[in-house]
């Protein structure tokens, strides 16, 4: 009798620190940096050393070298300092830069990488105020991404004044990448977010989808809308309500309309795009902002492979589409 | 006689402690703040133990930034910006989505015991 009771306390004691420490396996680990100019979290769990992290963030920034249009001497630098000429770049950017071509076709040019010298004019409108017609105008000449020349990892812009712009895109891809490295360096799973643009390899440690909250258009930082599961993916978000400035009544957001040089007008306030492409939802999200609900919609049916789509619409109104369900 | 007794009052004790344990590690919410300037760790807040709210004033090179901490949450109450993107975020009380002031270099991390069931934010 007191050898089973003995054994049965044994048993109770290790129940009971057992439920104290960790039970899942592997070590879940999340570093949070300023980069992109954003905020850029990675989290990883699995058997690996916290040296992963530190890896992946310079590899984030060894993307940022190349895709930055304000670092002097990065590739799409070089190409918008170039007067025209042709200029080799990285294997990457020319990637990033084709898939930006594409989008552009796609959208018939809604989706420009040329869009350069108007999202600059604009950057500096939060201080200065609305640039003037003249302004507005003279940049948005500049954008037609037909101008863009492209042949192995030479690029050229015809039109010297024109300017690239991959912000876009670029967070999309190098959250893709990133999550494929963490994944070939033997985690079980990650979470790369790149101020909301996102990429999920494998499941959360629990062996459940990641979960990703997406946030009410002007609501408070906790306020969401629901939340969606997400494995092997990514998932992008665009709103109005993101960077804006408001002038005498007037809200100026910065999702530009390359036609009008003006902030876009449409009955879309938010767009999160759920799509396999690295690059897909980035530019989707984007695009569905410069649009109203009904090209929205035609344009789903004209993509290639599934996503999902969540809009929220001016009237509060949110509307599924494609592939998503959203959870309370 | 005695001695099972002995052994039953243990096995219920050991049963009692862990499951008041269990229950008393379930309902502390806890839940932290962190402030980085310019990447670098400037201040923690336990927002747990905050008995009355009060402001933290970060001033660097001209540039301000007024912090709200009550018990639980934490805001940037006002700040030098131009686009006061980091104000309109208002409260927050999970550790989501940091509260991020990029002009000022600014950055409030959370870390809170209610944090667990989303992994990240969109939109």
């Amino acid at each position: 009798m007191r050898k089973i009771a003995l054994f049965l306390i044994v048993i109770i004691l290790l129940t009971v620190l057992g439920g104290c420490a960790d039970g899942q396996s592997g070590e879940q680990i999340s570093e949070t940096r300023l980069l992109l100019d954003t905020y850029c979290t990675i989290t990883i769990h699995g058997d690996v050393s916290k040296e992963l992290i530190n890896e992946a963030f310079e590899l984030l920034a060894e993307y940022e070298a190349l895709f930055s249009k304000t670092i002097e001497g990065s590739d799409v630098w070089r190409i918008n300092h170039a007067r025209g000429e042709p200029v080799r770049v990285d294997i990457r950017t020319a990637a990033v830069i084709l898939a930006g071509l594409a989008f552009g076709e796609f959208s018939d040019g809604m989706f420009d990488i040329t869009i350069g010298r108007l999202s600059h004019l604009w950057n500096f409108g939060a201080e200065a105020g609305v640039p003037s017609e003249a302004e507005i105008e003279e940049a948005r000449l500049t954008v037609n991404f037909r101008n863009v020349l492209i042949d192995g990892t030479t690029v050229q812009l015809t039109d010297p004044n024109a300017w690239i712009d991959l912000g876009a895109i670029a967070k999309g891809y190098i959250a893709s990448r990133i999550a494929i490295f963490l994944e070939e360096n033997g985690v079980n799973g990650a979470l790369v977010d790149l101020g909301g643009d996102v990429a999920a390899y494998g499941n959360r440690r629990d062996g459940n989808p990641w979960r990703i909250a997406i946030r009410k258009p002007f609501g408070k930082i906790d306020d969401y809308l629901g939340v969606v599961e997400i494995s092997n993916t990514t998932i992008a978000s665009s709103g109005i309500y993101e960077r804006h400035f408001e002038k005498d009544g007037v809200l100026y957001h910065h999702i530009l309309d390359p036609f009008t040089g003006m902030p876009a007008k449409s009955d879309v306030t938010s767009a999160t795009v759920i799509a396999d492409g690295a690059m897909t939802g980035e530019a989707l999200s984007t695009l569905f902002l410069l649009m109203d609900r009904n090209s929205v919609k035609q344009l789903i049916d004209r993509t290639y492979g599934d996503i999902g789509v969540v809009l929220v619409l001016e009237n509060g109104e949110i509307e599924l589409l494609g592939d998503v369900r959203l959870i309370n | 006689m005695k001695s099972n007794a002995f052994w039953l009052i243990l096995f219920s004790a050991l049963i009692i402690i862990s499951a008041v344990t269990a229950l008393l590690l379930r309902q502390v919410p806890m839940s932290r703040a962190s402030i980085y300037l310019n990447g670098i760790l400037t201040e923690t807040v336990n927002l747990t133990i905050v008995e009355e709210h009060y402001t933290v004033t970060i001033d660097t090179d001209g540039r301000t930034n007024v912090i709200e901490v009550e018990r639980g949450r934490i805001r940037m109450m006002e700040a030098s910006c131009p686009d006061k993107t980091c104000v309109r975020q208002g409260w927050a009380s999970n550790g989501l989505t940091p509260i991020v002031c990029l002009p000022n270099r600014l950055v409030i991390t959370l870390e809170s015991s209610n944090d667990s069931d989303i992994d990240a934010a969109v939109g």
